[in-house]
């Protein structure tokens, strides 16, 4: 078997290279939207009127179960046929970049929330009741006291849902996109398309995978165990 | 601790104001609170006037803290009025909006906020409650760390504070807002016996300065040093008076 | 409009028939005629399996038993080989994504060895060793809560390691891993839905054709598939959680959860 190293020659390289970016790029606006919906989400789980809860409970035990890959096919390709059978109307023409960042973040979005929920019941309800003789607001109370607690004590698992949502990206294999906006696997299937053979392209994002999911879990990890080690000593 | 503290009487602290005159801060009128069918306050009455320190005492599980989980506004009762500067708190009523933030509450354990710095933990009600500009914020949390004797703690974190140092901040938190009244639930019942001096100075020194305290302590000493009132608490029922003896129940005069 | 319902979900579950021409007698018909979510729970259950005895060999190698005096330095090293080898097993399954798993494991065979293996064979092999790191993380976080009495009182009575770690200290660690091995489970149930990009015909592919045969009226078949998907997964992590609840329930938990409104 003959290694030979065409997947560092142009152009192989450079859409391997943009490849990354496009990872790096879904990756972090996903995970950023994610943890926001995480947390609003979080919010809407706790409070005491009935509508607003049931609702943020629905859409965490829906989006938690939900495979990624039958969603995206069904999202990008079935959605919008159905729409057109049901209303007559044609689907807006969004682009499916936007679909599959929207239905990666809805999914990390669950995960973050769920792991939220763990981490509020975790923060010692005296924190709440002292804030609360101080004055403080109840939006002002869970932003500066609890959720900056409860992130603190979940933020391993915090940490390892980012990175599983960075390896999420990969199933925009499954989404038909413009071929410059294909992130690293599918860089991976064009040059295979091309060279036809596997090989190269796979192990070589394989090791990319390999440096960005282990350099970030270590980065990340060392500021999770900083964090929880603040709030550990319990709220003295 | 200063001599004078510890020599004179509490009553003769004021020697020339009429115990009469201040008014009145707090009013307890015949509180009762059930938990679960099981009573636990069934007529608490007390009145606490500005400039005044009331020592409430107890055995345990008389229902101390919940009276002041009561005033504070964390707990609903049953039945009676509760009045807070002239704000009434019916029962069964939610507590009025405008009392969160002037009554200041101590806990046994400190609860700071274990992710901000102590000078933080000071500042933020004022910046959020107060709406203070950050730099006045600042100018009055360390003024009221230096009063408590913990300025130089100001940028660590409460997780590596001793507990008394850690109480001595949550009274400077509290007071940051300036409380009408400052409820403390047992501050020394958890501090280490080297620890419980320097929170009692502090306190002590409040109560000089005239700060208008509610004091529920096991320390029958220190409460008799510190208060000018004192209320027994008992099978769900207070007796409140100016006589120090009115604790001799607990713990005979040395 | 709701004659067609029924057929949807009939084929999903057994798949699409495979044509008598395409059938491979060099091995197991029965598997090969299975499809859609039959197949799916195969491969969920060969990975499990196979995952399971492969997680526990990943563990035994990264406790290193070639360890502890008596033992020349050859043997020595052989056990830190060992020992590394089923650390770097881990660690790099564990920063791939499971597609990825699934394309290497599908397209690398080949090229390097000239075997053309079976598709449920490297769809039970990708899906073992994704399930191995689950199972090996679970036991090892699981071993350190034993009891360190328990495996100490098995040295005092004479036993070598090897025995303490099978009978001592597996049994233990069997039972704390229960709630991780149906988290894995339905994990490997869902995940089992990247197969349909090497065009295995589990649930996912199945639904994928019978949408691209007719996308007008079988759009719907992608939602069969879904539920399909998220009713026994939403099941099986409800009785997991009432399962850990029952046994939580004893330590008195009392926790508030609302938040001051």
């Amino acid at each position: 078997m003959h290694f030979g190293n065409y997947v560092f020659a142009e152009p192989y390289l450079g859409w391997l290279v943009r490849g990354i970016l496009m990872t790096l790029l879904i990756s972090v606006v996903s995970g950023t939207a994610a943890a926001l919906l995480g947390l609003w989400v979080t919010r809407l789980r706790l409070t005491s009127r009935r509508g607003p809860r049931l609702a943020a409970d629905t859409f965490v035990m829906i989006f938690r179960n939900l495979p990624l890959v039958p969603l995206l096919l069904f999202v990008t390709f079935a959605l919008p046929r159905l729409w057109l059978q049901v209303t007559g109307r044609a689907f807006p023409i969004w682009a499916d970049l936007y679909l599959l960042l929207a239905v990666l973040s809805a999914d990390s979005g669950a995960n973050f929330a769920e792991i939220l929920r763990a981490g509020v019941l975790g923060v010692a309800p005296q924190q709440q009741e002292v804030a609360r003789t101080m004055g403080l607001s109840a939006g002002a109370i869970r932003w500066h006291v609890v959720f900056p607690q409860a992130a603190r004590i979940v933020a391993p698992a915090l940490a390892t849902r980012w990175i599983q949502n960075m390896k999420n990206s990969t199933m925009a294999l499954v989404v038909p996109l413009p071929l410059g906006l294909l992130e690293m696997a599918g860089q991976a299937e064009r040059i295979a398309g091309e060279t036809f053979s596997w090989v190269q392209p796979l192990t070589a994002i394989a090791v990319v995978y390999l440096l960005l999911s282990l350099g970030s879990g270590w980065f990340l990890n060392r500021w999770a165990s900083r964090a929880q080690a603040r709030v550990q000593a319990g709220a003295a | 601790m200063p001599a004078d503290l510890t020599t004179r009487p509490a009553a003769d602290r004021h020697p020339g104001r009429a115990p009469d005159e201040p008014r009145v801060v707090l009013n307890l009128d015949q509180i009762t609170k059930r938990f679960n069918e099981r009573p636990v306050l069934s007529g608490v009455s007390l009145t606490l006037r500005q400039g005044e320190v009331l020592a409430l005492c107890g055995p345990s599980g008389s229902g101390k803290t919940t009276v002041i989980r009561i005033i504070s506004g964390l707990a609903p009762f049953d039945s009676g009025l509760c009045t807070i500067d002239g704000t009434a708190v019916n029962a069964g009523q939610p507590y009025p909006r405008r009392l969160y933030g002037s009554v200041g509450v101590i806990f046994q354990d400190a609860c700071l906020f274990p992710h901000m710095t102590v000078l933080a933990n000071v500042t933020l009600a004022l910046r959020k409650f107060k709406r203070l500009p950050a730099a006045q914020a600042r100018q009055r949390g360390i003024a009221e760390l230096e009063r408590m004797g913990v300025a130089p703690l100001a940028d660590r974190y409460p997780a590596t504070l001793s507990g008394g140092e850690r109480q001595r901040v949550a009274i400077a938190r509290a007071l940051a807002l300036d409380p009408l009244v400052l409820l403390l639930d047992e501050p020394t019942a958890n501090l280490d016996p080297g620890l419980v001096d320097e929170v009692c100075e502090r306190i002590l020194a409040l109560a000089c300065a005239g700060t208008t305290m509610l004091l529920v302590t096991h320390a029958i000493d220190f409460a008799r040093q510190a208060a000018t009132a004192f209320a027994l608490l008992r099978e769900g029922t207070c007796q409140c008076s100016r006589d120090p003896g009115t604790l001799d129940h607990l713990r005979p005069p040395r | 409009m709701s004659g067609w319902i029924p057929p949807i979900v009939r084929t999903l579950l057994a798949g699409y028939p495979v044509p008598p021409s395409m059938i491979d007698p060099s091995y197991p018909q029965l598997i090969q005629r299975i499809g859609g979510l039959e197949l799916t729970l195969l491969i969920t259950l060969a990975g499990l399996l196979s995952g399971f005895a492969l997680g526990v060999i990943l563990l035994a190698c990264r406790r290193n038993p070639l360890t502890g005096p008596g033992r020349d330095p050859g043997e020595q090293l052989l056990g830190q080989a060992v020992r590394g080898a089923a650390i770097a097993v881990v660690e790099g399954v564990r920063g791939l994504p499971i597609i990825l798993l699934v394309l290497l494991v599908f397209t690398l065979p080949y090229p390097i060895t000239g075997l053309q293996l079976p598709n449920f064979v490297l769809a039970a092999a990708a899906f073992g060793l994704y399930a191995a790191v689950f199972v090996e993380e679970s036991a090892r976080s699981g071993l350190r809560s034993v009891d360190p009495q328990l495996p100490a009182a098995g040295r005092v009575l004479g036993l070598t390691g090897r025995q303490i770690f099978l009978r001592i200290e597996l049994p233990l660690v069997f039972r704390t891993m229960r709630p991780d091995l149906i988290n894995t489970a339905v994990t490997l149930f869902k995940d089992s839905s990247t197969l349909a990009v090497v065009a295995v015909p589990e649930l996912t592919y199945t639904g994928r054709q019978m949408m691209l045969s007719d996308p007008a009226i079988y759009g719907a078949a992608l939602l069969a598939v879904l539920i399909l998907y998220w009713a026994p997964a939403t099941a099986f992590s409800a009785v997991a959680v009432r399962a850990e609840r029952r046994r939580t329930r004893a330590e008195g938990f009392a926790v508030r959860n609302t938040m001051i409104e």
